[in-house]
């Protein structure tokens, strides 16, 4: 089965993508020239709205109009889809058509940035700065946008057409006013409009309508046909092609202004009666179809040469538009394809419409268009293959963002499905998790549960992987651990399918949503080599699968288990490359991106970079406020309060603290956080000089190697160094368990202090020697920087006998409070030698047309070596590459002017 | 749940295949065109009957509610 991993939405996205798509017959246009004339005048201000019923000519007049604009402009043209009530959808649709336009550069933001799962503002913001960015005019044209059935994308619409950026020209074609705050903009004098009465012809426009089809009737004719008509333009269109072959062309205006029947219907009768039967049999049978193509034509009509057929109608009239370039895909006038759906349930045997609907339900199928497949399998009764293809795509959908399309598929089939049918039952409920519907989702997975045994041997593998999918979707959204761990058990047993190859994009989108969830919740219960094996899996799939939403997710894991793996550097590259891959295609504040933040923050913190992890943390707080999860809020208060208790913010740290250790408290199983939190809480309150608190709490703190070290702090708070030495022994002779390197350098610097109140300054010292000596390799700060004594210790430190000078120096300016100026780190990836050559043209004036000249390379090459070293620069514009270039030093430094 | 039944009017005369779309209801030729009514249970219908109104090009002349007879 031929899915390719991204099915595009339009046809046209498979199509030339610099060449602006206006739809409509290129033969046969009628200048209007009162109606061009207004506009021209709505171009140049931000919105023209055209309105007016069904047939009434707006798509025909704004399509002529734009062919006669010079020079040519960048059109993004939008066929907004009947009934759309997903806000994701639509804006995916808009975005292909924007960059279709011909107006996005290949290394602008505009060309990764995509309309997120539940990531709608960041996505506006960043459209609307993109769109405000754009150096000539962009006409947006949204055509029947009455099909938006989604307050969200209005809402959505609205802001963006508030926002007003200079260069966007936005025309609605409508058959209401859209709810879009018109009203102020029409009051401002930005808005122009072309409404119903407008459109209608005039009698000398419809001469001229006529004399371009062909038709050669007489002046009272015409007035006889504008008379009946009203002026209306599919009336007339419908006319002039019955017009065009009829004999007798005076018999058939008089016939047709005596019929009392309404015009569209008599018209359509007599265009069909007029037309060959194999092309009567192609519309009747394709007008079921939302858009129709050659192939899929012979296949509905069971004949050959539809696609002739198909651009015969094209180039004769206006009964077929193409919508693409190619014009391989045609779509009938809707008020068309209504009267011949009438006209083909009339004339059809019972069974033949739902026959047609399955056979497009299969050749939609075959092609990748899934969302289609599974409408048309439902409007031909076919619920086994609707949910036989949602089964197989549904998590295209989710990851998509497109719950509520993947909600309307589900809401199609027969009530009782979801309740027997456990996969259905299961994806109902991945949908309601996706929109945080906890009770509803529950309720559902129950029910799969209970179903699961029920289901053929053939679909159980699918849905047991689905159902733990789901669970671990749940639990990794409410943190609940016990779940966790029974679902990660399962799956170390193959109950779950998980882990078995599956081999098709379907399973290995399933695969590696169920594996991201999977690895993040077994960091929570540190089960790390498992995480860490499952992430990198999830991470494979996803990448193959060209999933932003899943490289981003293992990718942050992946940082996560290796900053508590404590390998610092392998942690802030993953971090970076999860945050990297969300900002290219414009997910930054998305909750899946801010694990990888929460991480970074922390892996700063710990090389003591405190304002960096500053702005990072606050990026993590925006990107969890969407969807928070209690486990990853936890880590949010632990780093949180690390940074207070770094920056000597003690109520702030202890605060953190205390509501991170509260909080999970409240989980269904601890968090491994749960123990540390205290600790820290704890060393707060010695430094608060709250010791007697401390001592009273700690028979009751949890024993090991960091309780043995409190007990150390509290001696030495009590001058008390026999105590304290004697407290750390234990530690430093290896006899405890150290979860973590921090604890050994705690205790060293402990025992330091210790020997140092003794007298011992030998011993002092070569504490102070394997302190240094442990913080060193990955540039570790944090820790001495909470140690009370540390920066004295430090201060007395032999610099002439140490191994470790630099880094000594290093510590000493961070406790005094002298923060190195943020280091740039080396890219996560090494740039090329052909990168390293484009980007040294990239200070000059040359276009990458020139650059390519200048290197021998073709565009194309230059511009995906523009890309790649962009994201490997983390960087969008040219400017920002420049920069970060020569802060890395691979440019020479700009030369100022004085 | 009580059920309404409405007339509704649009400018001119019907073929069987335009009628058709309106199932469970009737259209009559009138002197101003065509008359479609019958019983609809909700406004959610009445606004289902307009919309497919609206999609065939029809022109609305009138809505009335009246009386169940």
């Amino acid at each position: 089965m031929a899915t390719s991993a991204a099915p595009s939405r339009t046809p046209a996205a498979a199509g030339d993508m610099s060449t602006p798509v206006v739809p409509g017959p290129v033969a046969g246009l009628v200048e209007r020239p009162r109606l061009f004339a207004a506009l021209e005048h709505g171009s140049a201000g931000p919105v023209t709205l055209l309105t007016g019923p069904a047939g009434s000519g707006k798509t025909m007049l704004l399509s002529s109009w734009l062919r006669t604009v010079r020079p040519p402009p960048a059109v993004a043209w939008v066929d907004v889809e009947r009934d759309e009530r997903d806000a994701t959808r639509f804006w995916a649709t808009v975005m292909d058509a924007v960059r279709r336009s011909g107006a996005v550069a290949l290394d602008d933001p505009l060309a990764t940035l995509t309309p997120g799962p539940a990531g709608g503002d960041e996505f506006l913001e960043r459209l609307a700065e993109g769109l405000g960015r754009l150096a000539r005019p962009m006409f947006l044209v949204l055509d029947d946008l009455h099909h938006l059935r989604s307050d969200d994308a209005l809402a959505g619409l609205e802001r963006l057409l508030t926002r007003a950026p200079p260069h966007l020209r936005t025309f609605i074609v409508s058959r209401r006013d859209p709810k879009l705050g018109l009203h102020r903009m029409r009051l401002a004098g930005d808005l122009v409009e072309v409404r119903g009465a407008d459109l209608g012809f005039t009698p000398e426009e419809a001469s001229a309508l006529l004399a371009a089809a062909g038709v050669a009737v007489g002046e009272d004719d015409v007035g006889r046909l504008h008379e009946r008509t009203e002026g209306w333009a599919a009336g007339l269109r419908l006319a002039a092609i019955s017009l065009s072959r009829h004999d007798a062309p005076g018999r058939f205006v008089a016939e047709f202004s005596g019929s009392e029947r309404t015009v569209a219907d008599y018209l359509v009768g007599e265009v069909l009666a007029s037309r060959p039967p194999e092309v009567r049999r192609l519309l009747l049978r394709t007008c079921i179809l939302e858009r129709v193509t050659g192939p899929l034509a012979d296949l509905l009509t069971g004949r050959t040469g539809s696609a002739r057929l198909l651009h015969e109608l094209e180039e004769a009239n206006a009964l077929v538009v193409a919508v693409d370039v190619a014009r391989t895909w045609f779509r009938y006038h809707h008020l068309l394809a209504d009267l011949l759906r009438l006209d083909l349930r009339l004339e059809a045997a019972p069974d033949e419409v739902p026959a047609l609907h399955r056979l497009a339900s299969g050749w939609f199928a075959e092609q990748g268009h899934v969302v289609e497949a599974i409408r048309h399998a439902q409007l031909g009764g076919d619920a086994d293959l609707a949910a036989e293809l949602i089964g197989r795509h549904w998590v295209h959908l989710v990851l998509d963002g497109e719950e509520a399309t993947l909600g309307t598929l589900l809401a199609g089939l027969p009530p009782d499905r979801l309740e027997t049918d456990a996969e259905l039952a299961t994806i109902a409920a991945a949908a309601r998790l996706a929109e945080s519907r906890w009770e509803q989702a529950d309720t559902l997975l129950a029910a799969a549960g209970a179903a699961l045994p029920a289901l053929p041997d053939a679909r159980r593998p699918r849905a047991g992987t689905a159902l733990a999918a789901a669970h671990l979707m749940r639990a990794r959204s409410l943190g609940d651990m016990e779940r966790v761990i029974e679902v990660a058990d399962a799956v170390a047993g193959g109950a779950t399918g998980i882990g078995t190859d599956g081999g098709d994009v379907a399973r290995d989108e399933l695969e590696a949503l169920a594996l991201m969830n999977l690895g993040i919740a077994e960091s929570w219960i540190l089960r790390l080599e498992d995480a860490e094996a499952h992430l990198e899996r999830g991470l494979a799939l996803g990448r193959r699968a060209g999933r932003a939403y899943v490289e981003v997710g293992c990718l942050g894991g992946l940082g996560t288990v290796a900053n508590i793996t404590q390998r610092l550097g392998i942690a802030y590259d993953r971090l970076r490359q999860a945050v990297a891959v969300a900002e290219r295609v414009g997910w930054s504040r998305h909750p899946v991106v801010g694990p990888a933040y929460l991480s970074l923050g922390a892996v700063l913190i710990e090389r003591g970079r405190l304002a960096e992890a500053e702005g990072v943390l606050e990026r993590a707080d925006r990107a969890m406020a969407a969807a928070p999860e209690p486990a990853a809020i936890v880590g949010l208060h632990h780093v949180r309060g690390m940074l207070a208790l770094a920056q000597a913010r003690l109520d702030d740290a202890l605060a953190s603290f205390s509501a991170g250790r509260q909080l999970a408290g409240t989980l269904r199983a601890p968090h491994f956080l749960a123990p540390i939190l205290r600790q820290w809480e704890l060393r707060v309150h010695l430094r608060l000089d709250d010791v007697d608190a401390v001592r009273a709490a700690l028979p009751d703190v949890v024993p090991g190697a960091q309780t043995s070290n409190l007990a150390a702090l509290v001696a030495l708070a009590d001058d008390d160094p026999d105590a304290a030495a004697e407290a750390v022994a234990s530690v430093l002779a290896g006899e405890a368990f150290v979860f973590h390197v921090n604890v050994e350098i705690e205790a060293l610097l402990l025992d330091a202090l210790a020997r140092t109140a003794l007298g011992d300054a030998g011993a002092a010292y070569a504490s102070v020697e394997r302190a240094l000596a442990l913080t060193e390799p990955e540039g570790r700060v944090w820790l001495v920087l909470t140690v009370p004594g540390a920066r004295d210790l430090l201060a007395a430190h032999p610099a002439h006998r140490t191994a470790h000078a630099a880094h000594l120096r290093a510590l000493l300016d961070h406790l005094s409070g002298l923060e190195p100026a943020s280091a740039e780190e080396p890219p996560a990836e090494t740039l090329s030698e052909r990168e390293l050559a484009v980007l040294r043209f990239l200070p000059t004036n040359l276009s990458a047309n020139e650059i390519g000249g200048e290197l021998y390379l073709s565009v194309h090459t230059v511009k995906t070596h523009m890309r790649r070293l962009y994201a490997k620069l983390d960087v969008h514009t040219r400017a920002e590459a420049v920069a970060r270039g020569r802060a890395l030093g691979l440019l020479a430094p700009a030369v100022r002017r004085g | 749940m009580k059920s309404t039944h409405y007339q509704i009017t649009v400018r001119g005369r019907l073929s069987d295949s335009l009628a058709s779309a309106f199932e469970g209801l009737t259209a009559t030729p009138s002197a101003a065109g065509t008359v479609i009514c019958g019983e609809l249970p909700d406004q959610a219908a009445l606004f289902g009957v307009l919309d497919r109104i609206e999609s065939l090009g029809l022109e609305l002349l009138a809505v009335c509610r009246t009386e169940a007879a």
